[in-house]
């Protein structure tokens, strides 16, 4: 009974004693050990702040332009739940091409970084100009580095289904896929959260 | 298992989810235009911020749906991860600055 109600929504019947399958219960683990990865940075960026070593600061952030890369993520994140609900209900080819829009959209993301990380450098904030714009760079660039990551997974997940798409059978590959999306996407929410926002307020 | 656990939710909710995620980014942007009241508006960011990683965590990620183990597990780590930022700001208080 148990495995006819997970197959029909498109899981494997997960023999362990939690009913969780290995591998999900693994990459949940995994993602614990990234908040506390991601705290140690946005920590770096807490503690440094305000040290701009006589040069630029946060009044360079364009908050503009952030906000919509941040809606832009979000909409990936959307996509990405499509995708992973459509697997799940056996729409092959429709989880497809949610997962084709998420990877869009995380590379129109990553433009929006590259960008400004190209208008910070030539505005004389480099990377090593001070302890703010090294705590900035190293914690902004792990996440692009971690959406790249993403992407990366996204296309193997195409490839993957390149013959009759991202079948029920499947799902679960897309799933944990899905999961690091969206962990991408929270830990943006905190990251925009404190180094863009609440510095801004007046 | 509970019923829960096997309800997915259906396309339209996902929808909604995202509409509000779009909303709640447009009200921290218009937020920023409110001056004089730092501490209020600070607060409000703050819990809007907080809305956003729980509808992402309880629905995109389902979270909602899933075993509390899950939940547990991701807490533990997120929860150790709060700590440690608490505790930086107490500890950086007591330090020399560095300049």
């Amino acid at each position: 009974m148990a495995h006819d109600i997970a197959q029909a929504h498109g899981h494997e019947a997960a023999a362990t004693n939690t009913g969780i399958t290995n591998r999900k219960l693994a990459f949940w683990l995994f993602l614990a050990s990234e908040c506390v990865f991601f705290a140690s940075l946005l920590i770096g960026f807490l503690v440094y702040g305000d040290k701009t070593n006589g040069g630029p600061g946060m009044e360079l952030f364009n908050i503009n332009l952030t906000t919509i890369s941040t809606f832009v993520l979000l909409m990936s994140s959307l996509a990405m739940v499509l995708g992973v609900n459509a697997s799940q209900r056996g729409l092959a080819r429709d989880a497809m091409k949610w997962i084709l829009a998420t990877a869009v959209m995380g590379q129109i993301f990553l433009g929006f970084q590259v960008y400004e990380f190209w208008h910070f450098v030539h505005e004389g904030f480099g990377l090593t100009t001070s302890p703010l714009s090294t705590a900035f760079f190293v914690l902004t660039g792990f996440h692009g580095a971690h959406v790249f990551v993403g992407i990366l997974w996204l296309l193997s997940l195409l490839w993957h289904g390149r013959r009759g798409g991202l079948t029920a059978e499947k799902s679960e590959a897309v799933e944990v896929g899905g999961l690091y999306w969206h962990f991408v996407d929270v830990v943006w929410i905190v990251i925009f959260t404190v180094i863009y926002l609440l510095p801004k307020v007046h | 298992m509970s019923n829960a656990e096997h309800q997915h939710p259906t396309f339209g909710t996902f929808v909604k989810i995202g509409i509000v995620l779009f909303l709640i980014t447009i009200l921290e942007w218009a937020g920023l235009l409110i001056n004089g009241i730092p501490f209020l508006v600070k607060a409000a960011l703050i819990g809007l911020s907080v809305a956003k990683f729980i509808l992402v965590g309880g629905y995109f990620m389902h979270l909602k749906w899933e075993k509390k183990l899950l939940a547990w597990a991701f807490g533990f780590g997120f929860v150790l991860a709060l700590l440690m930022a608490v505790t930086q700001k107490y500890v950086n208080m007591a330090t020399p600055t560095i300049h």
